[in-house]
């Protein structure tokens, strides 16, 4: 025990990596996400950084070229534009993104579309849904990605500073936890009990990160839509509305973010999609 | 008495505790650099081949939707083109070889001939809604010589082999693919032998299935190439060559070299 030597550790691994050409996209990934943000894309299958007990396939390289610059469009432009600087999005994005083909399929009937382990990584399954046609469809954008993507950065907005605990008293008793999907099976069911969409009954951090998603990638259209879906009620949009206010204050308090401000931004950016080049690197 | 022991066991450990660390190796290197070398070779055995290989590719637990031939030739050290015996398809995407249990191949961007296997059920439409045929997508390098690349698949422990592909890759891939849709064109097939016969049904994939047994098998140039030996009346084989139609069989009959047991298609 005390009579040890110490022995200076080498930075590099002892494993050597192989040689392997970049491609476009690689130096893509770099220049923008790795040196702009310190976030790194992994658009090829890393078994490690992946779920074995799914029989996954990996994103293909167009559709990953897609989704990478669609990324940077709708993911972190909206809040370089409403923060002022790209250190917002720097400092607390999780630090990994994960693209996936298609999603990971449970044998219960039910699939995953997006996971987020910590504050490190973000998932993305369905990457390969992703053509020239899905491409421009901003509700498909917002439903299989963008949706995830802000739900999952909110959970790690919040394990940085946790919001007002007065969030999780509107609902009290009311989080369903694992029996969400069975409990409510409609979004209008969902709203009538004061949640955006049945997941949101899960738990108060769910229904935090969700209201929150939904509410900035949604124009008021659509998310009034949403609050007055078949067999909504009025008291239900009433709790949402509640709750909006304290999700909102966090983000402006906490984060000095304008959450109505966020969603303009990213709703002119989707109305923007036909003009948006997402093909060349 | 059981104290004893332990008070034995703590003696001796304190008796050994003062070893010299150093020990003799068996193999001159450290496992390490022994992994990295292992690595590099598989990497350069198989982008030594400017035809590329036959893989012979098995998905499923025991490989039990039988074997297709896979058409893969590693262009650079990113990119790998595969062809298949199953599709008229020509693919490029990406490879890695990266240190693991040993050496990893994995096919690590979309490919739609690997994917087709890979993908769950609910993508392919095949088996299941989770699994689908269970197909791998990476690879355990077991042995890479100039001669063969033995692989394990790391899902389904499958054992694929890769041999290199001859100077004329155009016309064997056609040629496998010819073989493939004549081993499609019967109804059905039955297995003789001098004690009798069992009759066979096209399974899921490249298997036949008896009425209790399940026998998987790739198809070739010449025959039928079994993922393993198979017993029947008695009969081992594995490997079984097409001989043409006779009087006694209209549509020609797989055999073995022995002569002892044929396959017979029925149409």
């Amino acid at each position: 025990m005390s009579a040890c030597k110490k022995e200076k550790l080498d930075s590099n691994s002892v494993f050597v990596d192989s040689t392997i050409e970049k491609n476009p996209l690689d130096n893509y990934i770099y220049s923008n996400f790795i040196l702009n943000y310190n976030v790194d894309i992994l658009y090829k299958y890393v078994d490690k950084e992946s779920d074995l007990n799914y029989n996954l396939i990996p994103a293909s390289y167009t559709s990953s070229i897609r989704l990478t610059k669609l990324f940077k469009y709708l993911g972190f432009e909206p809040y370089d534009d409403v923060t002022g600087s790209k250190a917002f999005i720097k400092r607390y994005f999780p630090k990994l993104i994960n693209f996936i083909g298609e999603a990971a399929y449970r044998n219960n009937g039910t699939r995953v579309l997006g996971t987020a382990e910590g504050a490190r990584k973000i998932t993305l399954y369905e990457v390969n849904r992703l053509t020239a046609t899905t491409g421009v469809n901003a509700d498909f954008l917002t439903d299989s990605y963008f949706h995830t993507i802000h739900h999952e950065f909110q959970h790690i907005l919040n394990q940085t500073t946790e919001f007002p605990t007065s969030f999780r008293t509107i609902s009290g008793t009311g989080y369903v936890d694992d029996v969400w999907n069975t409990t409510y099976t409609s979004t209008g069911a969902a709203v009538a009990a004061g949640f955006i969409s049945p997941y949101a009954s899960s738990s108060d951090k769910e229904d935090f990160a969700e209201l929150y998603s939904f509410y900035i990638t949604l124009s008021a259209t659509q998310f009034n839509a949403l609050l007055n879906s078949n067999g909504s009620t009025a008291a239900g949009r009433t709790i949402i509305n509640n709750k909006l206010v304290v999700v909102k204050n966090y983000m402006l308090s906490v984060w000095n973010i304008d959450m109505d401000v966020l969603r303009a931004n990213i709703v002119n950016r989707k109305a923007n999609l036909g003009t948006f080049d997402q093909t060349s690197l | 008495m059981k104290r004893n022991y332990y008070l034995l066991l703590v003696i001796s450990c304190l008796l050994f505790a003062a070893c010299d660390k150093k020990k003799d190796r068996v193999f001159e290197e450290s496992p390490t650099q022994r992994l990295n070398t292992a690595v590099t070779n598989a990497q350069t055995i198989l982008k030594s081949k400017p035809n590329g290989w036959i893989m012979q590719y098995y998905p499923g637990d025991d490989a039990q939707y039988g074997g297709f031939n896979f058409f893969v030739n590693f262009t650079s050290n990113a990119n790998v083109n595969v062809q298949a015996d199953y599709i008229a398809t020509n693919e490029t995407s990406t490879y890695k070889v990266y240190p693991g249990a040993g050496p990893i191949l994995t096919f690590d961007t979309y490919n739609s001939i690997f994917a087709f296997f890979a993908a769950p059920g609910a993508i392919s439409g095949a088996i299941n809604y989770d699994v689908g045929y269970g197909g791998d997508i990476e690879f355990l390098v077991m042995k890479a010589t100039a001669d063969s690349v033995i692989l394990k698949s790391r899902k389904r422990g499958n054992n694929i082999i890769m041999v290199p592909m001859p100077a004329n890759p155009a016309t064997v891939i056609s040629n496998y693919r010819d073989a493939l849709d004549h081993y499609y064109s019967f109804d059905s097939f039955r297995f003789e032998t001098a004690t009798g016969q069992v009759p066979l049904s096209y399974g899921a994939g490249n298997n036949l299935e008896s009425l209790t047994d399940n026998y998987s098998l790739r198809v070739t140039e010449t025959g039928v190439d079994f993922y393993k030996e198979y017993e029947v009346n008695g009969i081992k084989f594995k490997l079984l060559t097409f001989k043409p139609a006779t009087a006694a069989y209209p549509d020609g009959y797989y055999e073995n070299a022995a002569g002892t047991i044929k396959l017979v298609p029925i149409s």
